[in-house]
């Protein structure tokens, strides 16, 4: 990814804005995704009572809704025209066909606006794991050379030019400088980079 | 003049230029909102705008007015969400320039700022060795 590819050279503190940023971006979008659904489900309720006034006869009797507690009787005289609101203060007389069409097209619209923001959302979210990742790395090799000045371990110094990022397996990365001690207890002489992010985050005791 | 007077000044120049950079990014803050605001507007009529469209010439169209109904010609009524369309169009433009200068100024304010913090720093340190 890009994005991955141009966080390796930034430095801390912007690899921490990106990540920031990423996380509000993220959260405004899961708000709008609960948008979404909260209309969506609003339109399948309007359709669902077109649906059942569309079956009633010319003539019924039924209780109107004045408030949540209150109804009034009433008689149904045309169920066959419907008026919809359709924003800003409009609203277009329908038959109950038409109003019934109105609502499944705004839902296939939300649905398809819904799908879009999924993925848009997916992507900022691999930006923020990606970000979170990165600080983790470095935070984790800190935390190694604190660990060697305590207890003067072997130390090993990874190659590269000083501040660069080097990826190994995939997610995790070290900053090129700092230096990555040897555990003395593992008898694998071919000590390679996972063992030690395994190390980190499987938290294997130190001695 | 002696260092710590100009050390002095220096800060009293930081602060101001923070205020300033503070009230930019509070303006700033306040254009995005007024964009939100209109961005939303802009698209609820536009959907108004389609649902017109697409009826037939004999629909009968009510405007909400207060807590009425009233009956509107579907002309009328097509020429005023466009109408609207259109003002809120230029609004956001006006808006997106608006932001743009203001993006700007915040830019320059904070290498101002952060040039000024360089100077004050060298001078503390200078100080201190001294």
């Amino acid at each position: 990814m890009a994005a991955a590819a141009e966080m390796e050279k930034m430095s801390v503190e912007q690899v921490k804005a990106v990540k920031e940023q990423a996380d509000m971006e993220v959260n405004i979008l899961q708000d709008s995704l609960n948008n979404i659904r909260t209309a969506t489900s609003r339109l399948e309720v309007a359709s669902s009572a077109l649906e059942d006034l569309s079956l009633r006869p010319k003539g019924k009797k039924l209780l109107v809704p004045l408030t949540a507690s209150l109804y009034v009787p009433g008689t149904l005289d045309d169920a066959d025209k419907v008026l919809v609101d359709v924003g800003t203060g409009y609203f277009i007389e329908k038959t109950t066909a038409e109003g019934k069409d109105y609502c499944d097209r705004k839902i296939n619209l939300l649905r398809s606006n819904f799908d879009q923001l999924v993925e848009v959302a997916a992507k900022k979210k691999s930006i923020a794991d990606e970000a979170a990742a990165t600080l983790k790395a470095i935070h984790f090799i800190d935390q190694f050379t604190m660990r060697d000045k305590e207890r003067g371990e072997e130390k090993i110094v990874l190659m590269g030019s000083p501040g660069e990022i080097v990826q190994r397996e995939g997610v995790h990365r070290f900053k090129v400088g700092h230096e990555l001690i040897r555990d003395r207890w593992s008898h694998d002489d071919n000590w390679h980079w996972q063992s030690a992010t395994e190390q980190a985050t499987t938290s294997k005791p130190w001695r | 003049m002696s260092s710590s007077t100009v050390i002095r000044e220096l800060q009293r120049d930081f602060e101001a230029k923070s205020n300033d950079l503070s009230k930019l990014q509070k303006d700033i803050a306040k254009n995005h909102q007024v964009r939100k605001k209109y961005t939303i507007q802009l698209g609820e009529n536009e959907l108004v705008l389609k649902e017109l469209d697409i009826l037939n010439e004999d629909a009968n169209v009510y405007k909400l007015i207060g807590p009425v109904l009233v009956k509107q010609d579907l002309a009328e009524a097509n020429a005023n969400v466009r109408k609207r369309i259109e003002y809120i169009s230029a609004e956001l433009k006006r808006l997106d320039g608006n932001l743009q200068d203001l993006e700007e100024k915040q830019n320059s304010k904070k290498e101002a700022i952060f040039k000024l913090q360089e100077r004050i720093q060298s001078l503390q340190a200078g100080k201190a060795k001294a």
